[in-house]
C-alpha cells in the first residue's frame, strides 16, 4: 500500500463519525407508497374541485376497465419507485432491479394496450383532444409533492445510476398522479386518456432525464 | 466455514462496527477494502498510477457511502458496484475526451492517450477484431502509428472528412466491445 494511501486512509479513519445505517427497502418504499396514495388523491380532489369541477362517479369507479387500469397505474408507480430505489443503492443485486424495470415497462404496455380500441371511435374528435390539459394540469400537480418524496428517499444514499433512478422516480410519481386524477376526471374515452392520463407520464420522465444528462454533461 | 467465508465475515463485521463510529475497525475496513478494490481495478486497466488513483477515489466514495451498507446483504458485491460506478465514470471521461478529439481538425493522435493504452489489451484486440478492415487501418494509423488525419487520409486514399467519420464508427464499436 502506497503512502498516499496510507495516509487517506488515516485521514478518512480520522473524520469518521457515526452514521445511521438507511432502512432496508422494503419498509422504505412501503413509507412513501403509502402516504403517497392519501396525498395524491387529497391534492388531485381539491385541483379537480378548482381546476374542472368534481366528478366522482361511483358507477365508473366500479367499472371492471377502470380497476384493472388503476391497478396497473398502481403496481407500475410501486414498481418504479422500488426500482428507483433499487437502482440507485450499490450493493443490491441488479440482475433483480432490472427484471423489475422490465416488468415495470411490461405493465405499462398492458396498460397501454387497454385503451387503444377506442382510438377509432367517432368521439375521439380533436376538439375533445384539446379538453385534457386540465387532466394534465391536475396530474402533474398532483403528483409533484410525491416525487419530491421519493427524491429525497432516493438521494439519501450515495446514488448510483443517477439518470435511471431519476427517470424510475419521476415515473412512480406521475403514475401515482395519473391514477389520482382518474377518480375524479369524467372522460373515459380510451385515447384520450392514453393522449392526457398516460402519453405525459411517459413524456415527464424523459425529460426529466435528459435535463439531468445535459446538467451532468455540462459538469 | 471456509477461509474467504471468514474474511468476509470479518469485514462486515468491521464495517458494522465502523458504522458505529470505531475508528480502528474502520481503518482495518478501509485497508482491506483497498486491497479487493486494487484487486477489481487491476484486472481491468493496467496502469498502475491509474490503479492507485482511482482506489483512493473509491475510498473516498466508500466513506460518503457508509451508511448504505446493510450487513444483511454480502459486502462484496456493495464494494464492487461503488468502484464499477467509479470506473465507468472514468471510462465515460476517455470516451468523451476521444470523441472531442475526434470532433476538433487537429487530432493529436501521436498521443494515443495513455489512458486507452492502459485499457486491457486483449479486450482492446477483441474489440479491434469487430471493425471493417478499412475502420481498423484507420484506427491502427490514427492511435497507434501516431500519423495525422491528412496523413491517415493520403495513405488510405480517402478525404479527411470520411477519415474523421470512419474513424469515429470505429470508435464508437470499441467503447461499446468494451463496455465502456
Amino acid at each position: 500500500m502506497g503512502k498516499s494511501r496510507a495516509d487517506l486512509i488515516s485521514d478518512l479513519s480520522s473524520q469518521l463519525k457515526p452514521v445511521k445505517v438507511l432502512s432496508p427497502i422494503g419498509p422504505t418504499i412501503l413509507r412513501w407508497f403509502v402516504p403517497s396514495v392519501v396525498a395524491s388523491l387529497a391534492v388531485a380532489g381539491l385541483l379537480s374541485l378548482i381546476f374542472a369541477g368534481f366528478d366522482f362517479s361511483v358507477e365508473r369507479v366500479l367499472d371492471a376497465k377502470f380497476i384493472i387500469e388503476q391497478a396497473l397505474l398502481l403496481s407500475s408507480s410501486l414498481a418504479a419507485g422500488l426500482t428507483a430505489l433499487m437502482i440507485s443503492r450499490p450493493g443490491i443485486d441488479p440482475t433483480l432491479s432490472r427484471l423489475l424495470s422490465f416488468g415495470t415497462l411490461l405493465l405499462w404496455s398492458v396498460l397501454g394496450m387497454t385503451v387503444l380500441d377506442s382510438f377509432l371511435l367517432p368521439e375521439f374528435a380533436v376538439e375533445t383532444m384539446f379538453l385534457g390539459y386540465t387532466c394534465l394540469t391536475v396530474s402533474t400537480l398532483s403528483a409533484i409533492p410525491v416525487g419530491i418524496s421519493i427524491h429525497r428517499m432516493v438521494t439519501k444514499g450515495y446514488v448510483m445510476n443517477k439518470p435511471m433512478a431519476l427517470f424510475f422516480s419521476i415515473l412512480a410519481a406521475t403514475s401515482m398522479g395519473s391514477f389520482a386524477l382518474q377518480f375524479y376526471c369524467p372522460m373515459v374515452t380510451g385515447a384520450i386518456k392514453l393522449v392526457w392520463h398516460i402519453l405525459p407520464i411517459y413524456i415527464l420522465s424523459l425529460v426529466g432525464v435528459m435535463l439531468l444528462q445535459a446538467k451532468l454533461k455540462s459538469k | 466455514m471456509s477461509d474467504k467465508d471468514t474474511s468476509r465475515s470479518e469485514l462486515t463485521q468491521l464495517i458494522v462496527k465502523a458504522q458505529a463510529g470505531d475508528s480502528q475497525a474502520y481503518m482495518q475496513m478501509l485497508e482491506r477494502v483497498g486491497q479487493l478494490v486494487e484487486r477489481f481495478m487491476y484486472k481491468r486497466l493496467k496502469a498502475s498510477d491509474l490503479v492507485e488513483d482511482l482506489v483512493q477515489d473509491v475510498l473516498l466514495n466508500i466513506h460518503k457511502a457508509l451508511h448504505t451498507y446493510n450487513s444483511e446483504y454480502p459486502v462484496e458485491p456493495w464494494v464492487y458496484a461503488i468502484a464499477r460506478n467509479r470506473l465507468n465514470d472514468h471510462l465515460r471521461k476517455i470516451k468523451k475526451s476521444v470523441e472531442i478529439q475526434v470532433d476538433a481538425d487537429s487530432i493529436p493522435e501521436q498521443a494515443a492517450d495513455a489512458e486507452i493504452r492502459a485499457l486491457d489489451l486483449q479486450a482492446l484486440d477483441r474489440a479491434m477484431s469487430k471493425l471493417s478492415e478499412d475502420q481498423r487501418k484507420i484506427v491502427t494509423l490514427l492511435k497507434f502509428d501516431g500519423k495525422s488525419l491528412k496523413e491517415t487520409a493520403t495513405e488510405m486514399n480517402m478525404t479527411v472528412s470520411a477519415v474523421k467519420v470512419a474513424a469515429h464508427r470505429g470508435y464508437k464499436v470499441i467503447f461499446k466491445e468494451l463496455e465502456v
